[in-house]
């Protein structure tokens, strides 16, 4: 046979390289230099940069910027980061590395999408941040990796603040607005509720070298109630707001750019759960709420202006857009992720079931085409199974347990979420503990983050951080 | 837009080898497309297609004719066409069915493709290559497409080791 092969114009050998899988790309790259030259193209890899996931890489700046190779390691940093957790779920081995950050921490956090930007909330009221790639190259113990982002507050006191985290996907570079709610008891109750604009700082050849906030607006009014919790989303900060005498739950949408303290109510919703955790806003202006039995996806633009908390819409008489029986006793619901599909995503869980949900729509097309779906996805072996905390991140989740300690667990969502057909071949991995050395006592406070994009889980523990890299894994 | 759908169009190719063609089977390539729509008097004369030869001719429309009244697309849903293809790997039966055909052929095809601009030819004549290369060793790709390997051995390690991690996927 002749070498017909290579008499292929560059052009259509590109495009045949274009929808080869990566495996393949790597082989075909080791045959010959023209084929290795064009494994190493700008189109072959800015190509598969938008192919190759469904979540697009967040790049954190242009893609013309980014020469093959830079493109190729980011790709294939994920892939890395698809084999680590492989292994991991394969052989039940602990993650090899791992770097504990000796510096002391003691607040909520955040890792932004992507893995490399770490937020934490300080005792004062701030927002300090660390750069983990950096930090990770170099082993040398840096005295004080933590930056400042948002600038404390008095000392005297002492602060637990929220964070409520909205990127803006249009930008060609890492840009997101923060909410912070800060909430201090000393003495007097005091809430803070600020939203920021956080941009990359950038060096002269165009890298992020770090993160700059700028304050957009803030409302020092206190909150005629107990405030829960705080989610941006686009214009409208979203706030559960505990009504103490009534034991019930409101939420109240705040447009925040037009807000001041002294006005900030827009419309407010009486949820009456009992606990915050369980109403979510989520992206496209919908309202997320589980409560009594029925998971609801609310319009919110829907919900008619009220002037004072005091009247707040009742749930019940709101149109939902779609409903789901849910299950009542739940314990956990988190990870509420959208999808460039129209979907959003959250995992939940009582005693008994781990449940997967999936709201799904033709992003505006058809306000009928809405759905809400409650998927059983494992049943627990022993009560405690599904313990107090999970994290959901993309395809994988990472839950503690006392039973269990510290585990992980793969879920492949159905590919098509409109489809119910589909939900029947959602599956799941038993799971694998995450680390049997890890330093996490059962009694011990800690808290942990997970970012599948990056493979990257952070475990806050008495005020130390363990950082595990599942893309050095492999 | 019935009444001249049936217009028959005479084309020649690079042997001599002349087809007569239902116009709106010929249409599916958007290089003939856009020349006819250049010709505006009726012409006899048949259109003269020099980088495609007869067989390969005869293949490329019998796809034609398989896929003809389907949406060609244009140039507003371009990006939408982008992202069908970025998403799915597989072919369709009959597609499959036709591109099942040896090497030489398949190249022809794909070749005639590009020149004769059918868009979604070319996606299944690069994705059968595609799925040809899925799985195999460099040198069994090697063997596939009798490709001559012009690696030094010391390079050869080197791209070896670069790509090391893949081997497991």
């Amino acid at each position: 046979m002749d070498a017909q092969f290579l008499l292929l114009p560059e052009e259509l050998l590109i495009e045949i390289v274009q929808v080869s899988s990566l495996g393949s790309i790597i082989c075909i790259r080791q045959t010959c230099k023209r084929l290795y030259n064009i494994s190493k193209s700008a189109a072959v890899w800015r190509y598969i940069a938008s192919r190759e996931h469904p979540q697009p890489l967040l790049l954190e700046r242009p893609v013309e910027s980014y020469t093959p190779d830079d493109l190729e390691v980011l790709v294939l940093k994920r892939r890395r980061v698809e084999v680590g957790f492989r292994k991991l779920m394969q052989g039940g081995k602990s993650p090899r590395f791992k770097i504990s950050l000796d510096c002391y921490v003691n607040g909520t956090m955040h890792l932004i999408r992507g893995g490399r930007w770490l937020l934490i909330s300080t005792p004062n009221g701030g927002v300090i941040y660390l750069d983990l790639d950096i930090k990770l190259q170099a082993a040398s113990n840096l005295f004080n990796p933590w930056r400042i982002l948002v600038r404390e507050r008095t000392t005297s006191r002492n602060y637990t603040t929220h964070m409520s985290i909205d990127i803006d996907h249009t930008s060609p570079y890492l840009k997101f607005n923060l909410a912070l709610l800060c909430f201090s008891s000393y003495l007097t109750t005091i809430y803070e509720i600020e939203v920021w604009q956080v941009t990359m700082e950038l060096n002269d050849r165009g890298f992020g070298v770090g993160l700059q906030a700028k304050l957009l607006n803030s409302f020092s009014d206190e909150p005629p109630q107990w405030v829960g919790s705080v989610a941006l989303q686009g214009d409208n900060l979203l706030c559960t707001i505990f009504v103490s005498p009534s034991y019930r739950t409101h939420v109240v949408v705040l447009p925040w750019k037009e807000a001041n303290s002294a006005d900030f109510l827009k419309r407010a919703i009486d949820c009456h759960s009992l606990s915050f955790s369980f109403v979510h806003a989520t992206p496209g202006q919908r309202l997320f709420t589980a409560d009594n039995g029925v998971g609801r996806l609310i319009d919110l633009s829907s919900v008619p202006e009220t002037t004072t908390i005091l009247a707040p819409q009742g749930i019940a008489s709101l149109q939902p857009l779609a409903t789901a029986p849910f299950p009542s006793y739940i314990t956990n619901l988190s990870g509420f992720t959208a999808y460039p599909d129209g979907s959003v995503r959250c995992v939940a869980s009582d005693n008994k079931t781990l449940y997967g949900i999936v709201g799904s729509s033709t992003s505006g097309e058809d306000p009928n085409s809405e759905s809400l779906q409650v998927i059983p996805l494992a049943k627990a072996t022993k009560p405690t199974d599904f313990g107090r905390s999970i994290i959901l991140s993309d395809d994988f989740c990472l839950m503690w347990s006392t039973s269990k300690g510290l585990t992980l667990r793969q879920i492949a969502w159905p590919t098509d979420p409109s489809s119910k057909s589909d939900i029947r071949h959602l599956t799941d991995n038993p799971g694998v503990r995450l680390d049997r050395s890890t330093p996490i006592a059962h009694k011990a406070n800690f808290s942990c983050l997970l970012d599948a994009s990056s493979g990257r889980v952070i475990v806050q523990q008495r005020g130390f951080l363990y950082v595990y890299d599942f893309a050095l894994l492999s | 837009m019935a009444a001249p759908a049936t217009q028959q169009i005479k084309i020649r190719c690079n042997d001599e080898k002349e087809f007569t063609v239902d116009r709106d089977v010929l249409e599916r390539s958007v290089l003939i497309k856009n020349m006819l729509e250049d010709v505006t008097e009726q012409q006899d004369a048949p259109i003269p297609l020099p980088n495609v030869s007869g067989p390969v001719m005869a293949k490329v429309l019998e796809y034609c004719t398989h896929h003809r009244g389907e949406p060609l697309p244009s140039a507003d849903t371009e990006q939408s066409q982008d992202e069908t293809r970025k998403r799915t790997t597989d072919i369709s039966e009959w597609d499959q069915k036709f591109i099942t055909v040896d090497q030489e052929m398949l190249f022809e095809i794909i070749l005639a493709a590009n020149y004769l601009d059918i868009k979604s030819l070319l996606d299944v004549g690069c994705k059968t290559v595609a799925n040809m290369i899925k799985g195999k060793t460099p040198e069994e790709i090697r063997k596939l497409f009798n490709i001559v390997n012009d690696f030094t051995p010391e390079e050869e390690a080197q791209i070896k080791k670069e790509n090391e991690w893949a081997e497991d996927r």
